[in-house]
């Protein structure tokens, strides 16, 4: 374990004991990446902000029966991914689009910044396209940059099953991306 | 020697191989045109899809997390000790109705409906109504053996026979 992980472990136990500003310090360290992985997965800003903060409040409730067997993020990333799943099914009718990510810019947008904008569109739909097995597999491999194993430890599918789910996941991605693949 | 398998490369241009496992497929890329062009797409494919980046968040998570957890203390504390533990019995109590209800369901598909002319309700209407609906009173008018006057007149055989 590492001395990240282990410091988090060392900060779940002051939750459990009721130590709000461990809590805070978990919340700083993790948000931004459990946002992102939100976001990815519901492609839905709104939503993703109530679930990444969600996510903490069960981290909070569970703070006591927590063991830290595995690392504190694939225990975290599970709830995040369990929590999408349920917004998800809930929101089917109401879908929304995520706003790309445009860097600030006090200059009008250049040619340049409106592809990149226009590149990231296409990558947003072409993973949103993704069934949703195959999906949530891509956005924890690439995008969280989990190992096969530790996909598997989210999910929890065996690893031969994320392993044919990424397989699967990139040939599409790259047949419906194969402009942009082969510039 | 056999083509390096996709999840392989996927590992590969992920960088999860291990050092031996990663050299062993250079070398095999670097000899098999097939596997070099497969590595190539799926290594252009990661680098395409690195070009969707999120905005990150603007709202002080950390703030928002220790509001929400002080209001569910709260909300908490509100509720009395008492209340809590009813509200566990009655939890406990419905449980019991519906496995109850669930069980009675249940009997009542899976039971056999009752046929034994005795004890069975429908089966004992039915025949009573059958039995009902013989015309006994046909045999009034004498049988040639007699015996329906003997049943019908509920007379025992010996004072018959005593009378004749």
């Amino acid at each position: 374990m590492s001395a990240d992980a282990g410091d988090d472990a060392g900060l779940m136990r002051a939750v459990a004991e009721g130590d709000m500003a461990a809590l805070g310090e978990l919340v700083r360290r993790h948000e931004e990446k459990a946002f992102a992985l939100a976001c990815r997965l519901l492609a839905r800003t709104d939503a993703a902000e109530d679930v990444t903060q969600e996510a903490f409040l069960h981290v909070h409730r569970a703070a006591r029966r927590y063991r830290p067997e595995a690392r504190f993020t694939t225990w975290l990333y599970r709830i995040v991914v369990n929590l999408c799943l349920d917004a998800k099914r809930r929101n089917k009718r109401a879908p929304a689009r995520l706003p790309v990510y445009r860097p600030p810019a006090e200059a009008p947008p250049q040619h340049d910044q409106l592809e990149a904008a226009e590149r990231a569109e296409r990558v947003r739909q072409a993973v949103d396209h993704l069934p949703g097995r195959q999906r949530t597999a891509v956005v924890l491999h690439r995008y969280m940059q989990l190992s096969h194993r530790d996909v598997a430890e989210v999910t929890g599918w065996s690893v031969s099953a994320v392993e044919s789910c990424l397989v699967r996941a990139y040939a599409q991605l790259r047949q419906e991306l194969r402009d942009l693949v082969e510039k | 020697m056999p083509h390096v398998r996709d999840s392989e490369l996927i590992k590969y241009v992920a960088g999860e191989l291990p050092q031996r496992q990663r050299a062993r497929v250079d070398e095999h890329v670097a000899a098999c045109t097939y596997c070099r062009d497969r590595q190539r797409q799926i290594s252009q494919t990661w680098r395409v899809l690195g070009d969707w980046q999120v905005e990150p968040l603007e709202s002080d998570l950390a703030d928002a997390v220790s509001v929400a957890v002080r209001r569910e203390r709260e909300a908490a504390a509100r509720q009395p000790a008492g209340w809590r533990r009813a509200s566990v019995l009655l939890r406990a109590a419905a449980a019991i109705l519906v496995a109850v209800g669930l069980g009675h369901l249940a009997a009542r598909w899976t039971a056999p409906l009752p046929s034994d002319p005795v004890t069975g309700g429908v089966d004992r209407v039915a025949q009573s109504d059958e039995a009902n609906a013989i015309p006994l009173g046909v045999l009034e008018l004498g049988s040639a053996t007699g015996w329906a006057e003997l049943i019908l007149n509920d007379v025992e055989p010996s004072d018959q026979e005593g009378s004749s």
